[in-house]
């Protein structure tokens, strides 16, 4: 089914509501995801990329904007990074890591890599593992592949290979998987159960598609829709004990106007007794023991199967 | 016999990114509070004038939770009205079969 194509996973078994748990019995796990890649095309971040005022910006004053936010909140974010935006901003990068924050991989370069070879993405990925391990001075745990605004499709592009060269290189976990609510396993290989843990985004919790999408036009700015996509998922999630996730670019959220509706959101969060804050990487080791595959991954054929004269 | 049907009732129409192919210029993606008060007063038109109500949902889109949130509401607040009738299509068809047979 075309609408599918790169939504599904071999797994769509999810866990009920009553079977999701998360640490100390607290409801429901908010997570924050901090996206520091400036607005690319498919290749990736180029050098005029960065030289936009939107993206000095979203590295200066925007990001500090959103991180005093965090602070005064002590609220607690995974920071999905370019390994050439680490390499540039090392300072900024590693003081990120030392208030607590997540540093996660964000590709090389935020490049679509279904563009590549094998060999490539395979370079690609382990130049990206070695600088932000330099840089952060811990290895990254886990590694996104966030949508650009210009893309066609609002789920993030992978190649055939990425999730299989992710697990050779040993991740915990893939950021941004959509075929479930709940942290869930992305199968390769169904025979052999090989298998990352994937956490769950949704376009409709990430600013850039509300903020002025996908560039400077008419109408193009709709920050109360976004405001209340939020808080009707948030509520929802909340009451049946799940996971909530959004997604937020510093060069878009971080102007005051728009950090004002942040925060009016955070306040609504922040009023719901026992809400888990936790980066993506302690929500995937939560959920690695707790759910490990070897016991929870319940694998059926997808329920997408061809029929002669079927339409997918 | 056909059932009708209009896009404007279609979930995908208002959440789902570039649905039917459209530019990313073109995109408006919709909060449920919207779209519910879109298909509310659609419900109550039809309501009003003893019509027809069909609500097309896909479950990769409807399923995520805000809007099961907002299908629940919707639901409720036309259980409240007296004399809704909540028919299969399968249902309708065969009400209008027999009472309004083509020959």
């Amino acid at each position: 089914m075309p609408w599918k194509d790169r939504y599904t996973i071999s797994d769509e078994k999810s866990l009920l509501d009553s079977e999701v748990t998360w640490p100390d019995e607290q409801p429901c796990c908010f997570r924050i995801v901090v996206d520091l890649a400036p607005p690319c095309g498919p290749a990736g971040i180029t050098p005029q990329d960065l030289t936009t005022p939107d993206a000095y910006f979203g590295m200066h004053g925007g990001l500090a904007a959103l991180t005093d936010v965090l602070r005064r909140r002590r609220l607690k974010a995974t920071f999905a990074v370019p390994a050439v935006m680490a390499e540039i901003h090392a300072d900024t990068i590693r003081a990120l890591h030392g208030e607590g924050h997540e540093i996660a991989a964000h590709g090389f370069k935020h490049e679509d890599v279904s563009l590549l070879s094998r060999d490539e993405e395979c370079a690609r990925l382990e130049r990206t593992t070695e600088i932000l391990t330099r840089v952060a001075g811990q290895r990254p745990s886990g590694w996104f592949s966030l949508p650009r605004p210009s893309d066609k499709f609002a789920g993030g592009a992978v190649s055939g290979h990425t999730v299989d060269l992710l697990i050779e290189d040993g991740y915990d976990y893939f950021g941004n998987g959509l075929a479930d609510d709940v942290p869930h396993y992305w199968v390769t290989d169904f025979a052999s159960r090989r298998a990352i843990l994937t956490l769950p985004y949704y376009y409709h919790f990430d600013d850039q598609f509300f903020l002025l999408f996908p560039r400077k036009g008419t109408g193009l700015e709709n920050p109360d829709t976004l405001f209340r996509n939020w808080k009707a998922e948030l509520d929802a999630q909340y009451k049946r004990g799940r996971q909530f996730a959004m997604v937020l670019h510093p060069h878009g959220i971080g102007w005051p106007n728009r950090l004002h509706m942040l925060e009016q959101f955070l306040d609504h969060a922040q009023s719901l007794p026992g809400l888990w804050n936790a980066t993506s990487a302690q929500c995937a080791r939560h959920w690695t023991t707790t759910f490990p595959a070897a016991t929870h991954l319940k694998l059926e054929p997808s329920i997408w199967r061809d029929y002669p004269g079927s339409l997918s | 016999m056909n059932l009708p049907f209009h896009y404007a009732i279609d979930d995908a129409m208002f959440f789902s990114f570039a649905w039917l192919n459209t530019e990313n210029d073109a995109q408006r993606m919709m909060d449920p509070e919207h779209v519910e008060e879109i298909w509310w007063a659609a419900f109550l038109q039809q309501y009003q004038q003893g019509g027809y109500l069909n609500i097309c949902m896909h479950p990769f889109v409807s399923g995520r939770a805000l809007r099961i949130a907002m299908l629940d509401r919707l639901i409720e607040r036309m259980k409240r009205l007296p004399g809704v009738w909540f028919p299969t299509c399968e249902q309708v068809a065969r009400h209008v079969l027999s009472v309004h047979p083509a020959s």
